[in-house]
């Protein structure tokens, strides 16, 4: 499990400390106030992991930044509907990946003219465990598998969510989570051994 | 973890920390809450506020649409509420009535999400006849399927998985080690003549012994006549090598079909092929013949969609099935190449099924829905071809030929509609809806 999602945890406890009815959050009949100050404290706790996974889906650190920003806006304008704001954090990285998609498509309909397209991150001159080279070979291996695949493997490795969890913000059945990791790590190892 | 995921975390974590620890500081704006966007750069809020006024226009869109599709399948005004089916109505080309599960009212939608409830519904209005819950220490339906007569169904109930946020490391590593909640299968039968709610809907529960302790149902499908039920039951976290199940609900009876003499279905050792996101199992109609997607064929990543008669001798998926659809001159299979979702139709003549075509060579995925042979493998038909949107098309029914079908996200969004000789006509649909079953 990834540190920020024990974060988030602790935030969940916030928010069911703030239960006031039954079942029914505080927060959820608040005004405007109380949802900008929620969604900071989302912001505060999350927005590092979520500009991270949207890096890992686009490769553009203003672009992650940019897709974060929206998502946080999204989030602010419907906390008034969220059944559960508890499921805030689920939500707010659906939102995420789904505007990551938005952006790769619309890389893909611009290709014919920039011929941009999903971009690996950079390689850094820090790379601690793997040599720069063996993870520059799987970060594009990962950049040329199918977005949806690559979501899959993004979320599992690097949020460490259960398949439950990542179907739900992938917005598919969990069963078709793990087809989509099954097919990336399969992918992923045959176009690393053909490198090797 | 294998060697290969030990070193793909590695390169994706590593890569995710080239991210420094310091975000920007988010910039929100007390009137975006009211449709403007507070989007940071002109671009955006132009794209933003393009949205505000073109929601209602095509929410409006959508709702004449259904409106429009109504009252073309009932040549009259939509009414709502239970009652005999008449003629001429939505009900002579598919069932009357549906089986939907959903999520919570006010629940983000979100498909694939388990429902807290399954409704009973009208195909032609939409009217919700029934909402059934799932009986205590149950939370969710994670699927439910159909018989062939419109009022037996089945619905698989999960207990709470957990709090989500809340997991502790500990969860986790059940979780990784094969942890499941407790399910439970119930038979639900439905009469939609009777004049109260409560009468309309009557729910059984089948074996507890059914679901195996720490496993989960991945998909399943009723018989036609309602009696038998075959389902994919297996451990969580995609652990391959889940066995077929199908169960007399007459006598409480099983068989099991599994891949473990299978040694080349898999690097990782066999497994269940359901890469759907529905069901790949489908009866045909002699109630004995199952279809189920099964495992590639050398060099290639398409499985094949085969059909095993389940009252013959045996215990072998791949050994006592026969293939019906798979690679073949017109269906090119390739990397990301798969199948979303495949039916054979009741007649046994037809597979009907969404392909996955995913290009090596722009990253793009399509998707294409196909009519296959049974008889020859091969692709006769290609009924639509959508832009993927918010998920795959889905095939939630098909008639005995296959000439009608009903198919949800053929649509950006979440819509259903009623496919027949090509012609798309939507059906009042809940966006809450997850799941599906005529």
């Amino acid at each position: 499990m990834d540190p920020d999602d024990l974060a988030g945890a602790a935030a969940l406890r916030w928010t069911d400390a703030s239960r006031t009815g039954p079942g029914r959050p505080r927060a959820f009949s608040q005004a405007a106030d109380s949802a900008e100050t929620a969604v900071e404290a989302l912001y505060t706790e999350h927005a590092v992991s979520l500009i991270r996974l949207a890096y890992l889906m686009l490769g553009d650190r203003p672009a992650a930044e940019d897709v974060v920003q929206d998502a946080f806006c999204n989030v602010f304008r419907s906390w008034d509907r969220l059944a559960d704001p508890a499921r805030a954090l689920p939500y707010v990285r659906s939102c995420v990946l789904n505007a990551c998609r938005s952006a790769l498509r619309r890389r893909v309909v611009g290709r014919r003219v920039t011929s941009a397209m999903y971009a690996p991150p950079a390689i850094s001159a820090e790379a601690a465990a793997l040599s720069q080279s063996e993870r520059e070979e799987v970060m594009q291996a990962v950049g040329r598998l199918p977005g949806r695949q690559r979501e899959a493997l993004v979320l599992r490795f690097y949020l460490d969510l259960p398949d439950q969890e990542i179907a739900h913000i992938m917005g598919v059945q969990p069963s078709t989570v793990r087809s989509a990791t099954h097919r990336a790590l399969k992918a992923l190892g045959q176009s690393l051994e053909k490198l090797s | 973890m294998t060697p290969l995921e030990e070193r793909l975390r590695a390169a994706i974590r590593e890569t995710a920390d080239e991210i420094p620890a310091d975000p920007p500081p988010l910039r929100l704006n007390r009137r975006g809450r009211h449709g403007i966007s507070p989007g940071g750069r002109a671009a955006r809020r132009r794209g933003h506020a393009w949205r505000v006024w073109a929601t209602p226009l095509a929410a409006a869109a959508v709702v004449f649409a259904v409106v429009a599709a109504s009252l073309a399948l009932t040549g009259g005004p939509a009414t709502t509420g239970p009652g005999p089916a008449r003629p001429q109505t939505a009900s002579a080309i598919v069932p009357p009535y549906y089986v939907a599960l959903v999520t919570g009212h006010g629940a983000p939608s979100s498909p694939g999400t388990p429902g807290v409830a399954a409704q009973v519904r009208a195909t032609r209005t939409g009217a919700v006849l029934a909402r059934i819950v799932p009986p205590k220490p149950y939370v969710t339906f994670t699927e439910v399927t159909a018989a062939a007569d419109d009022r037996t169904f089945v619905l698989a109930a999960q207990a709470a998985q957990w709090k989500s946020g809340a997991l502790t490391r500990q969860q986790v590593r059940e979780y990784l080690n094969g942890y499941a909640p407790a399910g439970r299968f119930y038979l639900l039968h439905i009469d939609p003549a009777s004049s109260t709610r409560g009468g309309r809907a009557s729910l059984q529960a089948l074996p507890a012994s059914f679901i195996p302790a720490n496993a989960e149902v991945l998909d399943m499908a009723l018989s036609p006549d309602g009696t038998r039920l075959a389902a994919n039951i297996g451990n969580t976290l995609g652990r391959l090598g889940t066995p077929l199940y199908v169960f007399n609900l007459a006598t409480g009876t099983k068989r099991v079909w599994s891949y473990r003499d299978c040694a080349s279905c898999a690097p990782e050792g066999g497994g269940f092929y359901g890469l759907t996101n529905i069901d790949p199992l489908s009866w045909v109609a002699d109630n004995r013949h199952l279809a189920f997607v099964g495992p590639a064929q050398a060099s290639t990543d398409l499985g094949t969609v085969r059909l095993l008669d389940t009252n013959a001798p045996g215990t072998s998926l791949i050994g006592d099935s026969t293939v019906v659809a798979g690679p073949s001159a017109n269906i090119s299979p390739g990397d990301g190449t798969s199948w979303r979702g495949a039916l054979i139709t009741p007649d046994e003549q037809t597979v009907v099924a969404v392909l996955e075509l995913a290009s090596k060579s722009d990253m793009s995925i399509r998707q294409r829905l196909v009519k296959i042979s049974a008889a020859t493998g091969k692709v006769t038909a290609t009924l639509n071809s959508p832009r993927i949107g918010t998920d795959y098309e889905q095939i939630l029914y098909t008639n005995t030929t296959g000439n009608v079908l009903v198919v949800s996200y053929a649509h950006p969004g979440n819509s259903a509609g009623i496919l027949r000789d090509g012609r798309y006509t939507p059906i009042p649909w809940s966006q809450q809806t997850t799941a599906a079953a005529w």
